[in-house]
């Protein structure tokens, strides 16, 4: 089974980047850039990444805006919002616009790596579905 | 200066203020229009007994005047139709006139005297107690008055006599000739006081005659003797009876009077007070009575009312000054609770930071193999991991408490509910040997409400109810109707209670009297229950008497309009 690839966006580069090496320790494949803007910017340039870790308050585009266009890219990709506040109807309107889950800094790394996990499989399903159909 | 309530008066003084003008505005809404009417009919009643008085006076004038006007009227008339019976000649008889005289006296008993005069003047002939015969009237005024006149009244006068007396005439044929005769009848001016007196038979009459030069001619009960100058000024009377009114020493006198017909005087009537004196003093103090017990009647109820609306309005500005209490409490509340959401995210990102970090940190230390002091490192970065923790629940109550909170609203018996937070806690009481008693009145409505949202009031004060009570100790959980369509729990331990400068700030955020060695005493626990209740349409209180354990007195409405 090949490394799960992560899409991690967040404004708090010191954050960003500790968690991508650790994730990386537990053998994911991670790519981390600050603004929701680069985000697009690496999808557009071909990056397809299993799950998307978004964060909410960003300068620029937010993560819920940002959301909807990574899912005009890529329709399957699953994300999963990291939120520093817990104005829980932003979580909850993330969800509506088709987030996977969302959890709440600071984080717990074994609770991440589990929805990491469940979103990848869900979108390894996804895709599945939609190759047999395409057949 | 300011004599309004709000203005420099305190809030008590205002109320007196108030009282006094409401009294005050009362009494005259009430009193004044008592006074008017009361007038009204003072004056009503006595125009009507003055009415009354004047017509009976009225009716008594003109009896006293026809009476009056008979009497002298027969006189003359019976003299004239017994001269008529006689010859010229044997009028100046002096036999014939003595037969005539005792004819006359026979009837009218108070005539002096007699006397038959010729057209000179001089008296032919004359019965009497006097020696007047031969004497020669000519010149004296009333002679020449009725010389040329039918019958003739005379005024008063003393005349040779010197006795107060009046003459009454009848004359016949024509004057200046042979056959001209009059006959002359006096009578002494006593017995027109002694008629008046006959005829006068009310007390409260006084009954004279007055001369047209405006002085008595009888007696007067009130304005003295014969010849003594009348006061009113009677120069204007007719033969119709005139009435007038004055006051004397506070009392109407009502005054009738009456030319008499054919005599020189006026006939006066005055009468003091009215005709039913007594019923109109009975009256006016029965009048007076009433209405004086009226005034001091309102006064008392107005007093009473007033006293009533500025206590009912008295108790509506506590209620206000409550509620403003109360909405500057939750506003402070909520103000404290944005800043601790911000204070709470401003932290959360370092905090994540700091996470990551340790994370890393301990991660690197697992995954290297030969990492020195590897236990160490983990003991270490453990004990960090944990203050995160700490830390983090702390900022996640923070904005727990200052976020807005979704409802998720439903019907639900308030006892299921307890008895669900109940069997969370119960083990733990059973550890610590506290005891924990249920009286649920189990007839109670169901109330609209969130179940989750009060799990966690009840949860949390249960939990502060446990921790305040020692080993054996009771936590009691009861909860009862109450009107007006309300649900109330009463949450009891048997703890040391708290004192009165705690309960204050109990519901205030970070306020707590724990000791800071667990997790729990954040401080945050009762301001977010606080907050929830109100949520819930609730109200949350506590009491605890000196002695006694706290008590928390939790209300929830049947219906609450929450918002989802």
């Amino acid at each position: 089974m090949s490394a799960i690839e992560i899409l991690l966006v967040d404004d708090e580069i010191e954050f960003a980047e500790t968690l991508a090496e650790r994730l990386r320790l537990r053998s994911f494949k991670v790519t981390v850039v600050s603004r929701a803007d680069e985000a697009l910017t690496v999808l557009d340039a071909g990056l397809r990444p299993d799950v998307v870790l978004l964060d909410i308050k960003m300068p620029g585009l937010n993560g819920l805006d940002a959301l909807g266009e990574i899912k005009l890219r890529d329709p399957d990709v699953e994300a999963i919002f990291l939120t520093g506040h817990s104005v829980a109807s932003s979580s909850i309107e993330g969800m509506k616009r088709g987030a996977f889950d969302y959890l709440m800094k600071p984080i717990d790394i074994a609770e991440l790596i589990s929805k990491i996990e469940q979103a990848a499989e869900k979108r390894k399903e996804k895709s599945g579905g939609a190759d047999g159909q395409s057949v | 200066m300011s004599d309004e309530p709000g203005g420099s008066l305190n809030r008590k003084q205002g109320y007196a203020y108030l009282q006094r003008l409401f009294v005050a505005a009362a009494f005259i809404a009430v009193v004044l229009p008592l006074a008017v009417i009361t007038l009204l009919g003072f004056f009503q009643y006595r125009s009507l007994f003055e009415r009354d008085t004047s017509d009976k006076l009225r009716l008594d004038t003109q009896s006293a005047k026809q009476s009056f006007e008979f009497h002298i009227q027969e006189t003359l008339s019976t003299m004239d139709v017994v001269a008529q019976g006689y010859s010229y000649g044997e009028l100046f008889d002096q036999s014939k006139l003595d037969t005539l005289f005792i004819r006359l006296r026979n009837e009218y008993w108070w005539v002096v005297d007699l006397g038959t005069l010729d057209s000179s003047g001089v008296q032919r002939a004359y019965v009497g107690p006097y020696l007047f015969q031969g004497i020669n009237y000519s010149d004296q005024e009333w002679f020449q008055n009725a010389y040329s006149r039918k019958t003739y009244v005379s005024d008063i006068f003393t005349g040779y006599r010197g006795v107060p007396h009046f003459v009454v005439t009848v004359t016949s044929g024509a004057p200046g000739t042979d056959r001209y005769w009059m006959l002359r009848a006096s009578i002494d001016s006593e017995h027109l006081s002694n008629y008046i007196t006959t005829i006068n038979t009310d007390d409260s009459i006084d009954m004279f005659l007055v001369g047209v030069d405006g002085t008595l001619r009888t007696q007067s009960r009130n304005h003295g003797k014969i010849g003594d100058v009348y006061s009113v000024d009677l120069s204007t009377a007719g033969n119709n009876i005139a009435l007038g009114q004055r006051d004397e020493q506070g009392s109407p006198v009502i005054v009738a009077s009456t030319k008499l017909e054919g005599m020189p005087w006026i006939l006066v009537l005055e009468r003091r007070g009215y005709v039913y004196g007594d019923t109109w003093n009975q009256f006016q103090m029965q009048f007076i009575a009433i209405v004086v017990a009226c005034a001091l009647l309102a006064l008392y109820i107005m007093f009473r009312v007033t006293r009533a609306m500025v206590s009912m309005i008295k108790r509506a500005d506590e209620r206000r000054d409550e509620m403003l209490a109360e909405a500057q409490h939750t506003a402070k509340l909520a103000s404290v609770g944005q800043l601790a959401a911000g204070v709470a995210h401003e932290i959360n990102n370092p905090l994540a930071i700091i996470n990551e970090k340790i994370g890393l940190i301990r991660d690197l230390t697992e995954y290297s193999e030969d990492f020195p002091q590897r236990d160490r490192f983990l003991v270490l970065t453990d004990g960090a991991a944990s203050a995160v923790k700490r830390c983090k629940d702390i900022t996640h109550r923070l904005l727990g408490f200052a976020r807005r909170m979704e409802v998720e609203k439903e019907k639900l018996h308030i006892n299921d509910v307890i008895r669900e937070v109940v069997s969370f806690v119960e083990k733990e009481a059973l550890y610590r040997d506290i005891k924990l008693d249920l009286v649920l009145d189990d007839t109670l409505p169901r109330i609209e409400s969130d179940r989750g949202h009060l799990q966690q009031i009840f949860l949390n004060i249960l939990n502060n109810a446990l921790d305040a009570v020692e080993k054996n100790g009771t936590v009691t959980i009861a909860t009862m109707a109450k009107k007006p369509r309300t649900v109330r729990t009463i949450i009891t331990d048997t703890g040391p209670g708290i004192p009165q400068n705690v309960i204050k700030h109990i519901f205030e955020p970070f306020f707590t009297t724990k000791i800071k060695n667990e997790a729990s005493g954040t401080g945050l626990g009762l301001s977010i229950t606080y907050g929830i209740v109100k949520k819930l349409c609730g109200h949350i209180s506590v009491e605890s008497p000196p002695g006694e354990g706290a008590k928390f007195i939790i209300d929830f409405p049947i219906e609450c309009d929450l918002e989802e």
